[in-house]
């Protein structure tokens, strides 16, 4: 048998200092506060994650801007441009995080790790945009910030909700107040109570006569403005606003 | 032999004895170890004296963490996992490139590969082969290649080793033997005989 002049030097040495009880052994109960600190915070990794989604989902819903998909490719392009893609770089970093986390496990690391992140965001996407369209949890938080009735990061949050519209990417949102033969003119106001509230004229996108709207209908609208004149490309219509 | 000397009992049994205190029985379990785990880290470290340091600590982390071992599974795949991280994460510590890297291969899953025990006559071979040409393949290529054909892990043990999916092993396995053949067509060695 080949001999080893390491072998009993380190087996000895590890001997010792179990002996001298420099090493000792862990209790189990160590590993299971372990892996249930593990599982917790990956839970709350989820569901930080499953929170962002749905934030964005509100914000998109609250502030109008889902209408942009229904205008065509500049709608997309626009939609892209002001999409909050922040809140989904810090998404996704969760995401990895949480990859990180749970391929200690044996039953996460045996799965291919593209699927697992796939997993993780079908579920983040899932839970999260389900709890923005079908229940009224993120309106019902939105009037609590309204009522100063929420903890100080989630009022910061949904008080910051109702964003201005982004003029400079040609968007409008506001309420109908006149109605013409080929235009209509819209009272402009983005909660901001800055100098380009005020009233638009829009002349419609082609096959979308302005009888199609009502006065006092809120109204999303993208286009070209030409002084106090818009040139839509795009009318969506929004929900009565919340009080 | 003695009916309750350590040689006459399994690594899994001496485990469970070092578990309940036994520290004699975790000295038979380095006996067992302590060569395979050199063998397997001068895969990875040329300096002898590192490898024992490092074999060293990962008796220790093996130890401190043993009662994290489930003994219905086998004890070689965990031990050589310790021994394993232990390794790369030296490598890491010498290495330029950055401390996180991703395994492409480990990404998607790969058509199921057999898990073969390799036939005598290709594990000699494959032996002489890997001792000859291994320090030219990447860390990756060599660890799977050592762990199948030296240390004759199953696929499924190698998997846990990596914590990696097992049908990454099979493609990594097949990928490491290419470019160790390529390593013998670049050093003009004959490999087929």
């Amino acid at each position: 048998m080949e001999h080893n002049p390491h072998q009993e030097s380190a087996k000895d040495a590890v001997l010792a200092q179990i002996r001298e009880k420099k090493v000792s052994m862990r209790p189990k109960v160590y590993f299971t506060l372990k892996a249930a600190l593990i599982l917790i915070v990956a839970g709350i990794i989820l569901l930080v994650s499953v929170g962002i989604v749905n934030f964005i989902a509100f914000s998109l819903r609250l502030n109008g801007h889902e209408s942009l998909l229904a205008f065509g490719p500049r709608g997309v392009l626009a939609f892209l441009a002001i999409f909050p893609w922040p809140l989904v770089v810090i998404d996704a970093l969760l995401v990895v995080l949480l990859e990180e986390l749970l391929r200690r496990f044996r039953f996460t690391y045996r799965s291919p790790m593209l699927y697992l992140i796939l997993a993780i965001l079908a579920v983040a996407l899932s839970v999260g945009i389900t709890l923005d369209r079908a229940t009224p949890l993120n309106d019902d938080l939105l009037q609590s910030a309204d009522h100063d009735h929420l903890p100080p990061p989630l009022e910061a949050l949904y008080e910051g909700a109702r964003a201005p519209a982004p003029h400079d990417h040609g968007i409008f949102r506001g309420t109908v107040i006149d109605i013409a033969t080929s235009t209509f003119t819209m009272k402009h106001d983005d909660h901001d109570a800055d100098a380009d509230d005020g009233t638009y004229v829009v002349m419609p996108p082609s096959g979308i006569p302005p009888s199609d709207f009502q006065i006092g209908e809120r109204l999303y609208v993208a286009g070209d403005t030409d002084q106090n004149i818009v040139h839509a490309y795009g009318v969506g219509q929004l929900p009565p606003e919340m009080k | 032999m003695p009916e309750d000397s350590p040689e006459s009992h399994t690594d899994e049994e001496l485990a469970k004895r070092v578990q309940a205190g036994d520290t004699e029985a975790f000295g038979a379990l380095m006996e067992r170890y302590e060569a395979k785990l050199g063998r397997y880290g001068h895969k990875f470290l040329s300096d002898r004296e590192d490898i024992t340091d490092i074999v060293q600590e990962a008796f220790v982390r093996a130890y401190q963490n043993m009662q994290s071992f489930d003994t219905a599974q086998r004890f070689s795949p965990w031990m050589y996992r310790i021994a394993h991280n232990a390794f790369v994460s030296e490598l890491r510590k010498r290495s330029r490139s950055p401390v996180i890297s991703v395994d492409f291969d480990s990404m998607v899953s790969h058509p199921a590969y057999d898990d073969p025990a390799p036939k005598e006559r290709e594990q000699k071979e494959m032996r002489v082969l890997i001792d000859k040409g291994l320090g030219k393949l990447s860390p990756k290529y060599r660890e799977v290649l050592v762990l199948f054909y030296l240390e004759e892990l199953s696929y499924k043990e190698i998997a846990d080793v990596l914590s990696v999916p097992v049908s990454t092993i099979g493609i990594r396995l097949k990928r490491a033997k290419e470019a160790l053949m390529k390593t013998y067509q670049h050093m003009n060695i004959d490999y087929g005989t």
